[in-house]
């Protein structure tokens, strides 16, 4: 009869590879949490109140990277276009209706026509003045922007809605 | 002999597409830094885990577990770049992750059999480590063309030379007259040759 010997190295490798599984799920996790520390530390050193303490939810919807709410204040978005490379990057804080009270710029590419100008009308739309300047760019830039604050004021909707129904 | 060298070469221009996702993501020196050696890491990894585990454990075995380390290996250098950079680590997290499943990455998780195999195992490697130059190189490059200054800080006040660059289409003009040139040069060193 033949009599099939058990290999343990295999168990070996299996084992290995939960280990190295387990750290890098350990790693990740570590890494989230701190980068969330470091989001919320930046919206509240840009708010110039550093008592917020805000707490960070990452949501990447769309342009929106995530949400900094503090215990008492207004919540902020964090808003980050993209186009070939070049960044634009900046803070909105919105009050309970999800409309925009005031923008704080990050970063700006600003050898980049397109982030100079995006940046521009993110401030003046979102804020509903109206300027005399226009641009070439304007009706590529305009309908993100809609789309940013439309993605902002819906987020922070469906947000009051959850706390409301906790309440 | 020839039939040896056309297969090393078909081995080559396979690799150089199966990275072509990388290099196309590859449009600025930052994300072609984080790219470059994420690819390094998770393509070694791959490679010592094909080269050292027993034969015994069978060629299917040894690639699921070769795949299992350059993904783990993946997910701790996107770890590393979201601690370094969270900003920057929302720009490359997608295209980090597409590295396990690039053609080098895959090749070289499969186990080398033959002793001749295992022997070159090192070439390999060092395959690795040109791909991974290839792909920060070309970022550095396409940053270069579409922005006039290669530069870590994105503030830096730079003209635009051929913005073109930094889209995909560009890449993929740039890898055309790269590959071109370098068939060019290879050609004309043959023809040297006494």
């Amino acid at each position: 009869m033949n009599k099939t010997k058990f290999d343990p190295t295999i168990l070996i490798v299996i084992g290995s590879a939960v280990v190295m599984i387990a750290l890098a799920g350990f790693t990740s996790a570590y890494a989230a949490r701190k980068s969330s520390h470091y989001l919320s530390q930046i919206v509240d050193g840009a708010m110039q109140a550093p008592v917020r303490k805000s707490a960070w939810t990452t949501l990447r919807d769309g342009r929106i990277l995530g949400r900094a709410v503090p215990g008492k204040g207004l919540a902020a978005y964090v808003v980050v276009a993209r186009r070939t490379g070049k960044e634009y990057r900046a803070i909105a804080s919105v009050d309970a209706d999800g409309s925009v009270k005031k923008v704080y710029p990050l970063v700006s590419d600003s050898d980049s026509a397109f982030m100079r100008r995006l940046g521009v009308l993110f401030d003046r739309i979102s804020q509903g003045r109206a300027g005399t300047d226009l641009s070439p760019l304007d009706s590529a830039i305009e309908p993100l922007i809609v789309d940013m604050l439309e993605t902002i004021t819906s987020l922070e909707r469906a947000r009051m809605e959850v706390l409301d129904g906790d309440r | 002999m020839e039939i040896v060298e056309n297969s090393a070469r078909n081995r080559s221009w396979a690799a150089l597409a199966g990275l072509a996702p990388l290099l196309v993501f590859s449009n600025g020196l930052s994300i072609g830094l984080v790219l470059g050696v994420t690819f390094l890491v998770a393509h070694s990894a791959a490679a010592a885990v094909a080269l050292l585990l027993p034969v015994r454990l069978g060629r299917s075995y040894t690639f699921f577990f070769s795949v299992l380390a350059a993904a783990v290996t993946v997910s701790m250098a996107a770890s590393v770049v979201r601690l370094l950079d969270p900003f920057l680590f929302e720009t490359a997290y997608r295209s980090m992750f597409l590295v396990t499943l690039t053609i080098p990455v895959l090749g070289a998780s499969v186990m080398p059999v033959s002793m001749e195999e295992r022997e070159h195992a090192i070439e390999d490697l060092v395959r690795g480590l040109g791909f991974a130059l290839a792909i920060m190189s070309l970022g550095a490059v396409r940053e270069f063309l579409s922005s006039g200054i290669i530069s870590v800080n994105s503030r830096a006040p730079s003209s635009s030379l051929l913005p073109f660059a930094a889209q995909p289409a560009g890449a993929f003009i740039i890898i055309g007259l790269v590959a071109a040139g370098f068939r060019a040069i290879m050609r004309a060193a043959k023809r040297s040759e006494p």
